[in-house]
């Protein structure tokens, strides 16, 4: 081989590399700040199994402000063997997190925290939608999968001001089409809410949970490493009485 | 080796390092950014937070959110008007979504409010408005003109490198903006648009376009769909609670054949949709072509694969081996 066709080809491969990597463009704006908000507005994500302990998890979002998301599991389905003949459903590992007043890590359901501070129950919605399909790099996309929510409960630091769940078990389909999960009417949703996807899970030892799930169909998946994108949306919009 | 090769490797050298920094920058963002709409003079309701407004033909008005950035990091927001659509789930969208709005859609919302900048860069733990200017339309009209502001952080948390499957978690917030003008009271309205095979993520589906035609939300219906032979009798059915209709839009009702394969055809879909305590019944006879049949059929990943043709060529092949050996078996016999 020539030198210079060798030259190329090194080239070319490293400057793939280097595109396969998220590009941010960096221009600072260094004009027109407003006010300092107050970094203490920021809540705590709270026990799932009873919303009166603080806990520390990888879901943490450190959003601030009235209407909040202060915490979304970050879900991973772990490695797995998928199958050319038959449709698989994979469990979603539980989340690790610190709570406060016990030793270590403990294992806990996958689980969405809202926080309404406007006062008043003014009213929210929450929906989830998968907005980019599960993707090996930029090779291949996985075709026809589902993620399954499964015995979800509420549970709210207010008593008798939790939102209401909206359906039972949710499918929510690579399609880019909202879910409503929560639908705080006028009146409800004040302080904290805990939407928990699967039942009380305590210890060290659960690795997984049924409350999450990821419906593979066969042959859809190959060998290597799939992510894909869910949205979570936090409304403040019409409800069901307009 | 030339000197212009050399010079062609360190450029792009640069420029691997360059990205690779870069991408470092994305990597170390987290999501941390809110918003506050801020109550408007012409709010109808002031129970409600999100813009619920009164507008004169002709009138000019601005309104205002507050977005707040509280890391410690310059973010980038991006801010969006957008059309109330309807999904398929029967839950009206107002952020970007990919959903029709039907053609009597007149004025949407995005030709009567704008905003600018379109980009917010917000300061380390800084705030700012994020300003949306109405221009109500000239002419009078009769009911609502409905949509939605999102606001969605420019460079979301970039994919965490862990093996396996995994999810990464995107945010965003949404504040309807619901434009009121005349008589608010109108009679509902739905049509059955088209109806028809489909395939969507990778599932066979019929669906059925519900348009809703008047300036007003059609909310708490429930819809029963069938979709039947021509004599009557039902193949699928499906039915879904709680839908609420977006003014002037459609919904493409799915009716999904959970792992079914299509079968070229004639076909009749007979739909209900009851709410506002009226009823609308809907029947259309429709046809699945072959070639439709077999291009969705290859579409779907939940069917098994179809071994018809396979079991008939193999069938045939072991008949003639049979007939040939027996035949070869009679020869024999004969000759001894």
């Amino acid at each position: 081989m020539k030198l210079s066709k060798l030259t190329t080809i090194i080239a070319a491969s490293l400057l793939t590399l280097g595109l396969a990597t998220p590009v941010m463009a960096a221009s600072w704006d260094s004009t027109a700040t407003v006010s300092f908000t107050d970094p203490s507005s920021v809540t705590t994500p709270l026990d799932p199994n009873d919303a009166a302990t603080e806990l520390t998890g990888s879901g943490t979002t450190n959003q601030s402000g009235s209407l909040t998301i202060d915490y979304a599991s970050k879900l991973d389905f772990g490695q797995r063997t998928t199958s050319n003949t038959q449709e698989q459903t994979f469990n979603a590992k539980t989340d690790t997190v610190q709570i406060d007043g016990i030793a270590g890590s403990v294992k806990r359901s996958n689980f969405v925290q809202v926080t309404d501070k406007r006062g008043g129950g003014l009213g929210w919605q929450l929906a989830a939608k998968q907005s980019l399909p599960f993707k090996n790099g930029e090779e291949h996309q996985m075709t026809g999968t589902k993620i399954l929510f499964n015995d979800r409960a509420v549970l709210g630091t207010e008593s008798g001001q939790e939102p209401t769940m909206v359906g039972g078990n949710v499918t929510v389909l690579a399609d880019d089409a909202n879910v409503k999960l929560l639908n705080a009417p006028t009146g409800k949703g004040t302080g904290t809410t805990i939407h928990r996807f699967g039942g009380e899970v305590t210890g060290t030892e659960q690795e997984e949970t049924t409350g999450v799930q990821l419906v593979v169909p066969a042959g859809a998946a190959r060998a290597g490493t799939y992510n894909g994108t869910l949205t979570w949306t936090l409304e403040d919009t019409p409800d069901e009485t307009v | 080796m030339t000197k212009k090769t050399l010079t062609t490797i360190i450029v792009m050298l640069c420029g691997v390092v360059g990205l690779l920094l870069h991408s470092q920058v994305a990597h170390a963002q987290s999501m941390d950014f809110s918003v506050e709409p801020q109550k408007s003079s012409l709010q109808r309701d002031q129970s409600k937070t999100y813009f619920d407004l009164n507008v004169k033909p002709g009138q000019k008005e601005s309104v205002m959110v507050k977005v707040t950035n509280t890391s410690d990091k310059r973010i980038k927001i991006n801010t969006s008007v957008n059309v109330a659509k309807t999904n398929p789930n029967g839950v009206v969208e107002y952020g970007k979504s990919r959903f029709k709005s039907d053609k009597t859609l007149t004025t949407p919302i995005t030709d009567v409010v704008t905003t600018a900048p379109k980009q917010l860069s917000l300061a380390p733990k800084s705030s700012k408005m994020a300003i949306f200017e109405i221009d109500a339309p000239k002419q009078k009209f009769n009911g609502v003109i409905a949509g939605g502001i999102s606001f969605k952080k420019v460079a979301p948390d970039k994919k965490k490198t862990s093996k396996g499957i995994s999810v990464t978690n995107n945010y965003q917030y949404v504040v309807g903006m619901v434009l009121h003008q005349g008589r608010q009271k109108l009679t509902p309205m739905l049509k059955l648009g088209d109806v028809k095979a489909k395939s969507e993520a990778g599932r066979n589906l019929v669906t059925a376009q519900l348009r809703n035609v008047k300036k007003r939300y059609l909310s708490q219906a429930k819809i029963v769909a069938k979709v039947q032979t021509t004599s009557k009798r039902t193949l699928y059915k499906s039915t879904k609670d709680h839908v609420q209709f977006a003014p002037n839009s459609i919904m493409d009702y799915p009716i999904r054949l959970n792992g079914e394969r299509f079968k070229p055809g004639r076909y009749r879909l007979d739909l209900t949709v009851t709410a506002a305590k009226k009823k609308w019944h809907f029947v259309r006879e429709f046809t699945i072509t072959k070639e439709q049949a077999e291009k969705y059929n290859n579409q779907d990943v939940t069917l098994k694969p179809d071994h018809t043709m396979l079991y008939w060529a193999v069938g045939s092949v072991l008949i003639v081996i049979i007939g040939v050996l027996s035949w070869v078996v009679i020869k024999m016999k004969r000759k001894r």
